[in-house]
């Protein structure tokens, strides 16, 4: 991969976390991956305050993988607050997480979302969308030169 | 719309007088820069002229006093030689003189020696040595230097005319002295002035003259502008040449009149060196300074005027134009005016005039619109009048003394005359006609027609045994119109109504054996009378004949009473509840309290209200329910499933072909559990799902799922028969999973089917539209018919046919929220037909 921008992964779940991580190892996505297990701590590390106060802000990574479900504040919450923050309101937002309920999509997509996607059952499957998370949002897709 | 006030008032003028005047406003500033401009052109030119002529002086000055010099000086030379030949005799001199003139070519006329006394003793010209000698000892020059003066012993003599020659002269004189200082006479030239050395390049430049000290003139060129040699008309005339000679050193200039042919000279006037008293003068005609300026003022003075009769030629014309215009304008709005409204302007060429025209043009249009529109209403109206059933009729009142008496019929319309029976009434006065009419109704009419105040009344005529409704109002003042129809139809109506009525309530009379409630109170609430059924209702109250209702339904009865009208009311009493008509009894007298009632209806509406919350609820955590299967479930399948890939991969080198058997299997059931938890899903979104019922293209549907099953498995071959022209009533979306799941499996049972045939279609079953799809596939056994709708029931084993058996739970679902019902018909290897009807669709 060409960039050596970082990858915020957001995931409570410690076995999808480690399958997440093992997908992503398995495609040679040498990215630093930065683990949050809850919204306050993804916000955190995202907008520079709490446990990552004085963290530098302008080095935001290349997207964040967001679960809807997750402790203390909810997924969608987190785009919410990061949509309305102007240093994170271009910030590529990949939902990932197990709902496909219409209404969580709807909602996802109009709070700003990015992408959406369901995790699969099945981990060849998850593989394969991992490996395809990668390659668009590190390799294919192209942002504004500068994001703030 | 009041007038608009013009706030600038300009004099009343003509457009040619205005436009002239405008003409004359930019010319005269013209004009006057112009004036000014030459003047001050003229100013300079004279100035730079008189300093021309000044230094043309200076020039000729210079001339004169070097050539005076020259023969002064050389006269130094001839004296000393002179003295010195006197030995040789005088002849000798003589010819010595003679032969000094000849260098001077003709300017010096003669040298002459004249002795201590002034008698010339030698000369070069023969005629000056006469016996006795002729003397010059009474001459100026002489009589100056016969006396020794310091620093002075040369002089020039003024024009005189010459003893010798007769001619005119003036003499360059020099003091001759011996050696030993002793006077001996003077030596003197004869000039001849009009041969005076003036060059050419000065005499070109103007009038040049040269005056002795007495003012004479003594050379001048060209002649005859100076005057003949020797005049004094300058000295008597020219004030410059006098202002000069006044002053020693001064220099004068300026403008004056030529004493000869008189015409005005621009002149400068100069003292020379050599004699003080002497003056040379350059002059040049002022007509000549003035000339260049005079042309160049001929021709601006041409151009301007040639610009302004342009200026007053376009004036003019545009003037024209405008007048014309405007006239013709005039003509137009005078035509508008007298309501020629075809009429309409040309253009006439100016845009402000056109613009105008063609509002003019507008206006008369819009009029003639509006005319038209007015005039078409107006038939609009006339047929209204001709055509209407009600009888019309304008009049206008006659009065005699004050009072109305008859009125003039003006016009009427044939429904009139139909419903009178009268004839040709139109121009004619009533009473010949209706010789009885009551004063009453022609007062009547008189009142409307004065006043404006409409009139409305009804009317029975005894003759005719009709009713009629009459209206009467003032179209304009001092007339009526009268507009009446028959309502005898309606009279009747309302009749017969109002006996039904006054029945009915003769039959009301008998309440006693009413199960109601049913009670007459006076118009204060006080208890009249009451039925059997009212007792429980009372008591309830606590209330009795001759007392008063509680508050609950005494309002209701007090307001009823007062508005005469009837309301309802729902009270409760005790136990029950009863729903009340208070109606206030004919004559405006007692009051009538019908009551019914409604405890059980009630408490069956407050049951269902609550059922209705409770389900609400149950479906809210039906759905939370949903959200967490879909959620919770799904993450720890995810878990097996990857972790189990995970040892299949990392580990593959320590688990035998068994070991890896049994992880493909556990995957293999991780990934089942997931489509059946997505199918559940898919289930119960079904049921919670809002439906929105319309009509549905049945048909099309099944066209769309065909086509599109057929395109997702093109190996096969199966014939879909789809009945033309099916409707329903239903929702949309849902109905298109009923037969995506039912064309589903069609499809999916007749795959080991040759020749596989899918059918659609309805048929009417008592009244009711019963929809079907049809296979001919592997079909089922009728024995399992009941199980077939279960959720995960299913009939075939996963490798015989893949599914998870929630197809039909759906379709059943779906089926049931229409109201409809849905089964199922078939035998192993004959096919299967599943049959459905909607509730909407009869």
């Amino acid at each position: 991969m060409t960039t050596s921008r970082s990858i915020l992964l957001v995931e409570d779940n410690e076995d999808d976390l480690a399958l997440c991580l093992r997908a992503l190892r398995m495609h040679n996505v040498a990215n630093e991956v930065v683990v949050t297990r809850d919204g306050v701590q993804a916000l955190d590390y995202l907008l520079g305050t709490g446990s990552h106060q004085g963290r530098d802000t302008s080095d935001q990574p290349a997207f964040v993988l967001l679960d809807l479900k997750l402790p203390k504040v909810d997924g969608l919450e987190v785009l919410r607050r990061l949509r309305s923050n102007e240093s994170t309101r271009l910030l590529p937002v990949v939902i990932l997480t197990t709902s496909n309920e219409e209404q969580d999509l709807v909602r996802s997509y109009s709070l700003g979302a990015n992408s959406y996607i369901r995790k699969p059952v099945d981990f060849v499957q998850f593989m394969e969308a991992v490996r395809q998370l990668g390659l668009y949002w590190l390799v294919l897709n192209e942002l504004p030169a500068k994001r703030l | 719309m009041s007038p608009t006030k013009i706030k600038f008032r300009f004099p009343q003028m003509g457009l040619r007088t205005a436009l002239v005047l405008l003409v004359l406003a930019v010319l005269l500033p013209v004009l006057i820069v112009q004036g000014i401009i030459y003047a001050a052109w003229y100013d300079n030119r004279m100035d730079s002229n008189v300093q021309q002529n000044l230094a043309q002086a200076m020039a000729a000055q210079m001339n004169l006093d070097s050539f005076i010099q020259d023969v002064s000086r050389q006269e130094i030379a001839l004296g000393d030689s002179v003295l010195r030949m006197e030995h040789d005799g005088l002849p000798a001199i003589n010819q010595y003189l003679t032969a000094s003139v000849a260098a001077y070519g003709g300017t010096v006329y003669s040298f002459h020696w004249a002795d201590h006394k002034g008698d010339i003793i030698a000369s070069s010209d023969p005629q000056a040595l006469k016996t006795p000698p002729l003397s010059v000892a009474d001459r100026s020059y002489y009589l100056e230097l016969a006396k020794p003066r310091p620093g002075r012993d040369w002089s020039v003599g003024n024009l005189i005319t010459g003893r010798a020659s007769g001619r005119l002269t003036f003499m360059i004189a020099r003091r001759m002295t011996d050696a030993a200082g002793q006077f001996r006479g003077i030596l003197f030239a004869s000039i001849q002035p009009e041969k005076l050395p003036i060059p050419e390049t000065i005499r070109a430049g103007g009038l040049v003259t040269i005056f002795d000290d007495d003012g004479r003139l003594v050379y001048g060129s060209p002649p005859e502008s100076a005057g003949p040699p020797g005049n004094t008309l300058w000295a008597q005339q020219d004030a410059l040449l006098a202002k000069a000679r006044s002053a020693s050193d001064a220099q004068a200039t300026g403008t004056v009149k030529s004493p000869v042919g008189g015409q005005m000279l621009v002149a400068s006037r100069l003292h020379i060196t050599t004699d003080p008293e002497w003056i040379v003068g350059v002059s040049v005609p002022q007509s000549q300074v003035a000339a260049p300026l005079l042309h160049s003022m001929a021709m601006a003075g041409a151009l301007t005027g040639g610009a302004a009769l342009l200026s007053a030629v376009a004036a003019v014309m545009i003037g024209r134009r405008i007048i014309t215009g405007t006239r013709l304008l005039q003509e137009h709005a005078r035509d508008i005016g007298q309501g020629k409204l075809d009429s309409r302007v040309e253009f006439v060429g100016l845009r402000e005039i056109n613009q105008l025209a063609d509002s003019l043009n507008n206006m008369a249009q819009d009029l003639q619109a509006g005319r038209a529109a007015l005039q078409e209403s107006e038939e609009r109206f006339r047929g209204l009048f001709e055509t209407m059933n009600e009888g019309f009729l304008v009049g206008e009142p006659i009065y005699q003394n004050g009072r109305c008496v008859d009125f003039l019929v003006l016009a009427v319309n044939p429904a009139y005359y139909q419903h009178t029976g009268l004839k040709g009434l139109a121009g004619r006065r009533i009473k010949e006609f209706l010789p009885d009419l009551e004063q009453v109704w022609l007062d009547r009419y008189a009142h409307v027609a004065a006043t404006g105040q409409p009139d409305h009344f009804e009317d029975y005529n005894a003759g005719t045994r009709r009713y009629y409704e009459v209206f009467i109002y003032s179209p304009q003042p001092g007339q009526f119109a009268v507009v009446f129809m028959d309502v005898t139809n309606r009279k009747q109506a309302e009749e017969a109504i109002r006996r039904a009525q006054q029945e009915a309530a003769t039959l009301a009379r008998f309440p006693s054996e009413n199960p109601s409630p049913v009670l007459r109170v006076s118009r204060e609430g006080t208890v009249l009378y009451h039925n059997a059924a009212s007792q429980s209702l009372l008591d309830a109250w606590a209330c009795g004949v001759g007392r008063t209702l509680p508050q609950a339904i005494l309002g209701k009865v007090l307001q009823a009473a007062r508005d005469n009208t009837v309301l309802e009311a729902e009270i409760a009493a005790g136990e029950q509840v009863f729903s009340f008509q208070v109606s206030p009894g004919s004559a405006g007298q007692d009051v009538n309290i019908y009551g019914r009632d409604v405890t059980e209806r009630r408490r069956a509406q407050r049951a269902l209200q609550q059922t209705a919350v409770r389900l609400e609820r149950s479906n809210k955590e039906l759905e939370q329910f949903a959200y967490s299967v879909s959620h919770d479930l799904r993450a720890p399948l995810r878990s097996i499933n990857g972790f189990s890939q995970a040892l299949l991969e990392d580990y593959h080198d320590k688990l035998d072909a068994e070991g890896q058997g049994f992880l493909a299997r556990v995957r293999a059931a991780s990934q089942r559990m997931g489509e059946l938890i997505d199918d559940l899903l898919r289930l119960s979104r079904v049921t919670r799902q809002e439906m929105r019922l319309e009509e549905v293209d049945v048909s099309a549907i099944a066209h769309s799922l065909a086509d599109d099953m057929a395109a997702a498995s093109p190996g096969r071959k199966v014939e879909a028969r789809i009945q033309p022209g099916m409707k329903a009533r239903g929702d949309s979306q849902l109905l298109r999973v009923v037969l995506q799941n039912l064309l589903d499996n069609a499809w999916k049972f007749t795959g080991k089917t040759p020749s596989a045939r899918v059918e659609v279609g309805s048929v009417q079953k008592e009244g009711r539209d019963v929809f079907f799809v049809r296979d001919n596939g592997a079909g089922f056994d009728m024995a399992y018919g009941n199980k077939l709708f279960a959720p995960f029931q299913r009939l075939h084993t996963e490798s015989e046919f893949p599914g998870t058996g929630i197809g039909l739970a759906t379709v059943q679902r779906i089926i049931y929220r229409h109201g409809g019902s849905v089964w199922a018909e078939g035998g192993v290897n004959q096919g299967a037909v599943f049959y459905f009807t909607l509730e909407g669709s009869a």
